[in-house]
């Protein structure tokens, strides 16, 4: 019996249990008819999809990522949050006594960021992340700032690069003019939260390794050139010692 | 470990380019999505505490953006025609790369005219599966709807997505 409509379009969506894949994939090779639905249907959805996707059609705007980054969050979510991670460390301050601190210096003070924008309009690192961007090397291991470091590379453009990662995003930046410009930035899936932590290895997301295929002069750094980045206060200056 | 204000902040930021298609593709136009896509934000930050943590902050914001939508259309009580000549004015055509960001543009609001044709249950489905690319399942989930219903509504909505643009 044919496959319906529903089904053809299951395998364009590839949303078909691998074996039914494989059969339908076969049986377009005898079915000019059917084969031409699903290209239909393929050519349909690549259209949606780079026209939505192609940020020419987009103007340009910081706007969005200007109230991510500043807006004020719901007082009784920071006021929960707070008390979750009084809990989390066990903490031995009376309840009271860490409600009452949290008032005074975590939930009515300006809430602090690893992101701004520039006066460019540029997403950059700040706080704790640009801390560890500046200083923290890929050996060592999750040291509480909440960034994790990957890999760090010469771009083609000359920049010193770096891949990091932190609770539900990882990205790349490239330091120039002083400041960390991010150059990347993507969400890892609440379902592998590991991902994150993973950046050296294979698990790096696909937008970060693609940024990286695409701009890295040479190989990443070794130890030694990471060090020597880090100690040239990643002026670009310093060569990979791996090259 | 317990999401801060800095994890959720940055993966709000690595959901914006996503936020902003759907947005698109609800609102039928450019100017109108990313006013949607800024009210989302908004309410999301502000309505933090009603976002349960361990669950998906995409979906939660994709959901807020979705009402929002309802909300603001039910308040303009009036069915949003996509101009294109308003949507391209604005479009520096003699610039550098003027002809390339106005093909780009035409293109999206030829297809968000098509789109706008559709009922809205059909677009949503339409935005989550075959333009931000989700699951069956997530979309499904995200919607609140099961999977036959939300297939069914992508089948009719593709149907009469290339009648529209094939014709």
């Amino acid at each position: 019996m044919d496959p319906d409509r529903k089904t053809l379009e299951a395998f364009v969506d590839c949303e078909l249990p691998p074996d039914d894949m494989k059969k339908i994939a076969r049986l377009l090779e005898s079915r000019p008819d059917l084969d031409r639905y699903v290209r239909e249907q393929e050519t349909l959805r690549a259209h949606l999809r780079d026209t939505f996707a192609n940020p020419d059609a987009y103007p340009a705007s910081d706007r969005h990522a200007a109230t991510i980054l500043s807006a004020r969050v719901s007082l009784r979510w920071r006021l929960s949050a707070f008390i979750r991670r009084r809990l989390t460390i066990r903490s031995l301050i009376p309840l009271g006594t860490a409600l009452a601190t949290g008032i005074a210096i975590g939930v009515l003070s300006r809430p602090a960021t690893n992101f701004s924008i520039d006066g460019r309009g540029q997403l950059i690192a700040t706080g704790s992340l640009a801390d560890a961007l500046d200083t923290q090397l890929a050996s060592a291991r999750y040291l509480g700032t909440g960034a994790r470091i990957g890999i760090s590379f010469r771009s083609k453009a000359g920049q010193d690069c770096r891949t990091f990662s932190l609770k539900s995003a990882s990205a790349a930046a490239c330091h120039q003019n002083g400041a960390w410009i991010i150059a990347v930035l993507v969400r890892t899936t609440p379902e592998n939260p590991g991902a994150a932590y993973q950046m050296a290895g294979s698990t790096m997301p696909s937008a970060v390794r693609r940024f990286v295929e695409r701009n890295i002069s040479g190989v990443p750094f070794d130890a030694k050139a990471e060090l020597n980045a880090q100690r040239q206060h990643w002026s670009g200056r310093t060569y990979a010692s791996g090259k | 470990m317990n999401a801060t204000i800095d994890d959720i902040r940055a993966e709000l930021l690595a959901l914006l380019p996503r936020l902003r298609r759907f947005c698109v593709a609800l609102a039928g136009s450019v100017p109108e999505g990313e006013d949607l896509a800024q009210d989302a934000i908004e309410r999301a930050l502000r309505n933090l505490h009603r976002w349960e943590p361990g669950t998906r902050l995409d979906n939660w914001v994709f959901r807020i953006a979705k009402n929002r939508f309802i909300d603001r259309r039910r308040a303009m009580k009036r069915e949003h025609v996509v101009e294109m000549s308003d949507e391209l004015e604005n479009n520096s055509a003699n610039s550098v790369d003027g002809v390339r960001v106005a093909e780009a543009r035409m293109a999206l609001v030829k297809l968000n005219k098509a789109l706008q044709l559709l009922p809205l249950e059909q677009r949503e489905a339409i935005a989550l599966v075959l333009i931000d690319g989700m699951s069956y399942q997530d979309a499904a989930n995200m919607l609140e709807i099961p999977i036959g219903t939300l297939t069914s509504r992508i089948s009719r909505a593709r149907a009469a997505l290339a009648a529209a643009i094939g014709g």
